[in-house]
């Protein structure tokens, strides 16, 4: 917590629908994708919250929520006590140069026309930070900072691997001096050694500019290496939030323990000696989502209670949380 | 008696306007009948490459196999005819692709699909495939076959389209299946399942199997044998607990060490591999590694190590193992 006890952000029951409609020119809603539905969670400075997450679990849309690329449904995001969610126009753009993203593909979030100079500079010359030259100055020290070189200001992104793409993309990032970063995905498109390159580079970015992240990713173990806290969402809902040993030594929601349990660990008799709890069948549309706990039709303890009421989060004094009527360490 | 597959100083190249890529340098490999044989390495390491080698589909031009040879059951493979080629791919050797999404036809039903094999193959046809085919879907654990017959896949969800591709490769009853990354498009959930079906299926039919991957973790619990490539070459090639557990190549062993796992303790930094994979049309002289390795001297970037036996079944080309190594 920061000096004045609240947090740097704070999201509070936060909803993302997006409308299904039907026809042409009367277009009429037919329904709507629950792609968030019903999450709070916190995040102090200097802390990384992991949020992980199958295909279409709504983690990437929170991420966007945060940032206000896409505008809630209902709920409240605040960053250092702000409504974002009440916010428009320039007092919004104000409040945004504390927050930014570094996006999934190296290869689509770069414009291939700008060189990296133009690039990382954008974010200066929008906010119109200082002079010309000493943008330039600003560009050449921020790509020092990400670990590439300064004569790279005058290439192009294709002329770049990936990783030194996603290097670009995360100076970009910390133009503006932001207190905030959404990181979704964003080793996901990378080769393993250079995955670990970056995660490196951005540990290191957190221990020097006091920075906060908000880590969307779908590999678990990345998470958990870099995260001081872990979200776990389904289908909309964040069904545990618990700090990131715990979720692994003693997760409490069975969702939690089928993900850990399919993920595969790269030691042959460990992962050969390993109780498997294989989850079965798909993940159903967030269209039509169960009623009751989302989660029912592929859990292995649901009870007739799951098919009908929706639980809430529960808090333990650990610091974990969860949504689930059957915790993994209560009996049925 | 001789292995199910060699693959004897297997070279693919591709000739492009840049110049020639050496996709695939020299590499050497048997497949034991019933045995599991995982190849890992990054992108663009030569992996997938080396596999459709041996089922003819590199596409041509620009890509070619330029030396070496492919032996399964003792006949050559790469001196084929396209229409001889035809007749071993598919019935005795088959592949699964990793993006069950595109792989599909999205305008033939799954019936359609999954009995052309057996029609082309085998001339089975009518009700007889039909039978077939329910049973394939069964196998592979598809509920409510007779229905998912008349559906075509954007009806399916990436998981059951995976299945499905599975099915189709073990129509005909293959001697060897490749899987070239058949779980990467797959969430995790999905993965463990795709993965134990593809175990269960190979134990049940004694077929053999190459798992192409960039992930250790899915080699691990599936492989009898491991192979990793580094810039078109075999580094390191070894049983599975051995590579695991005694890795000897220094890429080997940055690689096991820059992956973060599930089960470690809390590490601050991983160990990162510095630098890039080089540039194919181009590769460094000597050891390929070489440039980012932390063990290299000047006879690495002087010559190129081959595979040497650094203990039994366990062979790796590094010029630090020589002493402990045998030629």
């Amino acid at each position: 917590m920061s000096e004045n006890g609240s947090h740097l952000l704070e999201v509070d029951d936060l909803v993302k629908y997006f409308p299904i409609t039907r026809g042409v020119i009367l277009q009429k809603s037919v329904g709507a994708v629950h792609a968030v539905d019903g999450v709070s969670f916190h995040l102090d400075v200097g802390e990384t919250l992991g949020i992980v997450g199958e295909s279409g679990c709504g983690k990437t849309t929170l991420g966007r929520c945060v940032i206000q690329l896409y505008r809630p449904t209902s709920g409240r995001v605040l960053l250092e006590g702000t409504d974002l969610a009440g916010l428009k126009g320039s007092a919004l753009r104000h409040r945004r140069r504390d927050m930014q993203i570094v996006f999934q593909d190296p290869y689509a979030s770069l414009n291939p026309r700008k060189n990296v100079e133009r690039i990382v500079g954008e974010p200066l010359s929008i906010y119109r930070v200082g002079t010309r030259a000493s943008r330039k100055e600003q560009v050449r020290e921020l790509l020092d900072l990400v670990g590439l070189s300064p004569s790279h200001a005058e290439r192009y992104p294709h002329e770049f691997s990936g990783g030194q793409r996603q290097r670009i993309g995360i100076a970009r990032a910390l133009a503006l001096d932001p207190k905030l970063i959404i990181c979704d995905e964003p080793v996901s498109a990378l080769d393993v050694s250079i995955q670990a390159q970056i995660l490196n580079l951005l540990k290191d970015l957190q221990k020097r500019l006091r920075l906060s992240y908000l880590f969307i990713a779908h590999d678990l173990a990345v998470v958990r290496h870099i995260s001081h806290r872990i979200g776990v969402m389904y289908l909309g809902k964040l069904v545990e939030l618990a700090p990131a040993s715990y979720l692994y030594s003693n997760p409490l929601h069975p969702y939690t323990s089928g993900l850990l349990s399919a993920i595969p660990i790269p030691d042959p008799e460990l992962e050969q000696a390993r109780k498997r709890r294989l989850l079965t069948g798909d993940v159903p549309s967030p269209a039509n989502p169960p009623s009751g706990c989302v989660f029912h039709p592929r859990c292995f303890r649901a009870q007739p209670r799951c098919a009908e009421e929706s639980p809430s989060m529960e808090q333990r004094e650990t610091g974990q949380s969860f949504a689930c009527f059957y915790p993994l360490d209560r009996e049925i | 008696m001789p292995a199910l597959l060699e693959v004897h100083d297997l070279k693919t190249h591709f000739f492009t306007r840049q110049g020639v890529v050496r996709a695939v340098d020299g590499i050497s490999y048997d497949v034991d009948r019933g045995r599991t044989v995982g190849i890992v390495g990054e992108s663009g390491c030569g992996k997938s490459v080396g596999a459709l080698s041996i089922v003819g589909l590199v596409p041509n031009p620009p890509g070619r196999v330029v030396a070496g040879s492919i032996l399964f059951e003792g006949r050559e493979l790469t001196t084929l005819s396209k229409r001889e080629m035809g007749r071993v791919r598919g019935a005795e050797i088959s592949m699964v692709f990793q993006d069950p999404m595109t792989s599909l036809n999205p305008v033939m039903n799954i019936r359609t699909q999954l009995t052309e094999g057996l029609r082309f193959h085998r001339g089975v046809d009518g009700h007889q495939a039909t039978v077939r085919a329910i049973e394939l879907l069964e196998l592979v654990g598809i509920p409510d076959p007779e229905r998912r017959l008349k559906e075509y896949p954007h009806q399916l969800s990436g998981g059951m389209r995976q299945r499905i591709m599975i099915a189709i490769a073990l129509a005909c009853n293959p001697k060897l299946i490749i899987c070239d990354e058949p779980t990467t498009a797959l969430d995790v959930t999905i993965q463990a399942q795709i993965l134990e079906l593809l175990a269960e299926l190979q134990r049940d039919s004694g077929m053999a199997m190459i798992l192409i991957t960039h992930d250790l973790g899915v080699i691990a619990g599936v492989a009898d044998e491991v192979i990793i490539m580094y810039a078109g070459k075999i580094v390191e090639k070894a049983l599975t607990a051995d590579i695991f557990h005694d890795p000897q190549h220094p890429y080997t062993q940055a690689l096991l060490a820059s992956v973060p796992r599930l089960d470690e303790g809390d590490r601050e930094y991983l160990e990162a591999i510095p630098g890039a994979p080089p540039d194919l049309t181009d590769p460094p002289a000597g050891c390929r590694f070489s440039p980012r390795c932390t063990q290299r001297d000047d006879s690495c970037r002087a010559d190129d190590p081959q595979l040497m036996v650094a203990a039994p079944d366990h062979w790796v080309a590094c010029w630090r193992c020589e002493s402990r190594c045998r030629l």
